[in-house]
């Protein structure tokens, strides 16, 4: 017998509060955009269709605040083409400051788990209008745009604590598609934690009542896996690839698991992969091995993307006891950042004069990658009983996406680039510790 | 209850799912956190020579060399190890190899070449690994006997006047609106500065010594202490503030022409002037020599304007001549040479005052151009320059060999120690050749 919370509203009205990170983006490649926190708050209302999908919709306040840093001007010599310099210069000089406040109203489709806690996932858009907007600059013709509309994606866990009220904890990722001004390739985005508390006696059930039910099974076709771990990825492009090494990040996310059979699922989700290179040797490039004569930097930096992954996995259990699996299936990889960081040697020399620097470099590379990556996945693993209703995967994942992961646009002379082979190919080898949660039946 | 089991269920879920919660935004923002794009200079040298570059100097000249070497960020030693490589002009270092710290002076001895125009020595600076740090040159210039040595540095790069006081051992030179005076080395000159040298453009010099200077605004400046001192001589033509032509003809009279002006000459030094006559100025300017009889001989800068004069310029009279002259010259023997452009360039000479004329030499030059220094004598020689072709050499001005074959040449002077000095087209170029 087991009890999970649940109700039978059709409305509930939530208020929530939190914190959202910066996380323009732009279209330059040199310097760094600051991840800036800021104030978030809102009122929504959320409406049930059933258990499974909902509509939610409310009123958002937030501020984002942008800083772009670079210290890269009047320094040495910066080959055109290759290095962080190669797209025109970030329109914001030096170290630059500016803050925007909207007010937005998103709608979002919902997709519940029934588990406890509740897992929510949501997709939809917002339309933003701006209410303030401060900034430290040098261009007289900046002016920002006062509007935004975009893309709003979600995740949340809610915790039933008191009659008719759940705690709640959001995650968020708002990607604009409005030029933030007149002037700039660069658009609105942030991240935001919050935490709401949301009241569900505005409609009650049929019966009249909005108390709790009963609930007894666990789903016998469905589980949920929230994994996390760490991956070791690297270049496996056909251009100089002995030149790059490992890079390492995290990989974050859960899967949802149908049963299709005894000894077979089918699993999707969504994770959060950070994947990338190491480069430790000379280049005329920061964050790729070119040389054209003699090198310009010695570079140590690590090249790092930010995806969102969406998985489609076909997962084998042999034996009887399912204590092994082996997962396969393509996945998609949705870019969310892209940076290349580390540290550059370089010396100035001339007839007469030496200098020998150091530069700590932070690039934004978000506009050189491609928008997406699509790949293959090879993963085998153990599992194990853990608290009588759980269960642990410890799984080693191998990754290989497919296909030239910069954008076309950002290789110099791309074409004879590209027909001398890729430039950074996306592979990664992950260990993942995953902990099965099951999916209870209300009755 | 029932209630209350929910309660604490949701409560350990609610831990639970926390913890999962803050581990994955732990992983997912620490990799974000990292230091701001920055630089530091980690190190900087300059390395220089002392001595400056592009001097001149004799064949086999020793130099002091000395190198210094600064820290530009701190002062902290640092060894290096220098080497010195003679790497153009084929001469010798004393000591090649130095090992030093930081902030040194090295010292050491280049013996030039004997047998090149340039010179190059490289000093090659190295950390004690061996690692190669930069380098530095110093270059030399030494000027060879019996050959034409180019230079197209200034001062003496942009010569565009020069005259030479063979008895007492001055030559002066303009270049740059500057008058320069020639050092104890041929190739070395010093600026010559006074209050009233202002902007000088031609420099002639009179059998007595002394020379006159032209300026680009219409004054005629002299001096009688080989350049020590000068003064300003009457004003030719008072309300000219522009430049004009002089000419010192072999009689020490000064000739000042100005186009839309009439001719004027000085017999005395500049003190007074006087027209001459018959609208002498529609030549242009040109050359004056003064006969044994007193018959002044002129030609201009305009084509075939031979002319005589019997009364002391106050007159003159044309005299025909073959061709298109241009250039006029008496020598001792007070025969008349002219130059005519027949066949491009050709040299005739006159025994009876310009009634017959014969051809001694022709030549086909690369461009015409005005006919300056064109007759120049040392010793007992004669160089005579064709502009656009080269440099002749007579003795007697009847037969002519070729000296120097160089179609970029416009000009030709010879300093009071017999140096040729040839002046290039470009206007940034001479030709020193000292003979032995």
């Amino acid at each position: 017998m087991y009890w999970i919370a649940g109700w039978s509203q059709k409305i509930t009205a939530g208020y929530y509060g939190g914190v959202n990170i910066s996380d323009i983006h732009a279209g330059s490649s040199s310097g760094k955009w600051k991840f800036k926190p800021g104030p978030v708050q809102g009122f929504y209302l959320d409406y049930s269709f059933n258990r499974i999908f909902g509509f939610r919709t409310g009123i958002n306040y937030s501020t984002l605040y942008y800083e772009h840093v670079t210290g890269y001007q009047n320094y040495g010599y910066f080959p055109f083409s290759n290095s962080s310099s190669f797209w025109p210069g970030p329109y914001y000089s030096f170290n630059e400051l500016t803050d925007f406040s909207f007010i937005s109203f998103p709608a979002q489709i919902r997709l519940s788990v029934p588990s406890v806690p509740r897992l929510d996932l949501m997709a939809g858009i917002y339309n933003a209008f701006l209410i303030d907007h401060s900034g430290i600059y040098d261009n007289n013709l900046y002016k920002p745009s006062k509007d935004d509309f975009g893309y709003l994606y979600s995740i949340g866990l809610s915790f039933p604590f008191a009659d008719r009220l759940e705690a709640s904890v959001n995650a968020r990722y708002f990607t604009g598609r409005n030029k933030i001004d007149n002037y700039d390739e660069a658009w609105h985005g942030s991240m935001d934690l919050t935490f709401g508390i949301a009241w569900n006696g505005i409609l009650k059930s049929k019966s009249g009542k909005a108390g709790y039910q009963e609930q007894d099974s666990m789903s016998e076709k469905v589980y949920l896996v929230y994994s996390g771990g760490v991956n070791a990825s690297w270049n496996s492009c056909e251009k100089d690839n002995e030149r790059y090494s490992l890079n390492y990040g995290p990989s974050i996310g859960l899967l949802v698991n149908f049963r299709l059979s005894g000894n077979t699922s089918f699993r999707t989700g969504v994770s959060f992969d950070v994947s990338g290179y190491s480069l430790k040797d000379s280049s005329d490039s920061f964050n790729r091995y070119i040389i054209t004569d003699e090198a310009y930097y010695y570079v140590n930096t690590k090249t790092s993307v930010d995806y969102l992954t969406i998985p489609l996995l076909i997962s084998f259990h042999p034996g009887t006891g399912g204590r092994f699996f082996i997962n396969t299936g393509p996945f998609v990889g949705i870019k969310l950042n892209a940076r290349c960081k580390g540290t550059v040697y370089y010396d100035n020399e001339s007839t007469g004069s030496y200098s020998r620097y150091k530069r700590i470099v932070h690039d934004d590379l978000e506009g050189a990658i491609k928008d997406n990556n699509f790949g293959w996945i090879m993963e085998g693993g153990l599992t194990a009983p853990l608290f009588r209703r759980l269960a642990l995967e410890c799984g080693l994942q191998y990754r290989k996406g497919f296909g030239e992961v910069f954008d076309e646009s950002y290789l110099p002379e791309n074409e004879s680039y590209l027909n001398g082979g890729t430039i950074f190919e996306n592979s990664s080898l992950s260990f993942r510790i995953g902990v099965r949660v099951p999916v209870k039946v209300v009755k | 209850m029932v209630f209350h089991k929910l309660q604490s269920i949701a409560v350990e879920n609610c831990r639970t799912g926390f913890r999962i919660l803050i581990l994955a935004l732990s992983l997912i923002i620490i990799p974000f956190c990292s230091p701001d794009p920055s630089i530091e200079l980690l190190e900087s040298y300059s390395i220089s020579f002392e001595n400056k570059q592009d001097q001149r100097y004799n064949p086999g000249e020793t130099i002091d060399v000395i190198l210094q070497i600064y820290n530009n960020k701190e002062p902290v030693a640092t060894s290096f190890k220098i080497v010195f490589t003679v790497t153009e002009g084929g001469g010798s270092i004393a000591q090649g190899t130095f090992l030093t710290e930081d902030a040194a002076k090295i010292t050491t001895v280049w013996t030039l070449g004997i047998n090149s125009l340039d010179h190059k020595l490289k000093a090659e600076i190295f950390r004690m690994n061996g690692e190669y740090v930069t380098s530095i040159f110093l270059t030399a210039i030494t000027l060879r006997e019996n050959a034409w040595d180019d230079v197209s540095a200034d001062p003496d790069g942009g010569m565009v006047d020069l005259a030479a006081d063979t008895v007492a051992g001055v030559t002066l030179m303009i270049s740059g609106a500057n008058v320069y005076r020639q050092l104890e080395k041929y190739f070395l000159w010093e600026k010559v500065t006074h209050p009233v040298l202002d902007s000088p453009r031609t420099i002639e010099i009179d059998s007595r010594g002394t020379f006159y200077v032209s300026t680009w605004n219409g004054e005629i400046v002299k001096s009688n202490d080989h350049g020590m001192s000068w003064q300003k001589c009457t004003k030719p033509y008072p309300v000219n503030p522009y430049y004009v032509f002089m000419d010192v003809a072999n009689d020490d009279y000064i000739w000042v022409f100005k186009f839309e002006y009439p001719t004027v000459f000085s017999p005395d030094g500049g003190v007074t002037w006087q027209t001459a006559g018959s609208n002498l100025s529609s030549f242009g300017y040109g050359d004056i020599f003064r006969l044994k009889n007193g018959t002044l001989l002129f030609h201009g800068s305009n084509c075939c304007s031979l002319n005589r004069s019997d009364d002391n310029g106050l007159t003159w009279t044309h005299i025909e001549t073959p061709g298109a002259s241009t250039k006029l010259y008496v020598n001792d023997r007070e025969e008349i040479f002219i130059c005519n452009q027949d066949g491009g360039f050709a040299i005739l000479k006159s025994t009876d005052m310009g009634a017959t004329f014969k051809r001694l030499f022709g030549c086909f030059p690369q461009f015409g151009t005005s006919m300056d220094n064109i007759f120049n004598k040392w010793a007992d020689a004669y160089y005579i320059l064709v502009p656009g072709f080269g440099i002749l050499k007579s003795y007697d001005l009847e037969r002519y060999e070729i000296y120097w074959i160089n179609n970029e040449l416009n000009n030709l002077f010879i300093d009071h120690n017999g140096v040729l000095i040839a002046k290039d087209w470009n206007n940034k170029t001479i030709y020193y050749r000292k003979n032995s």
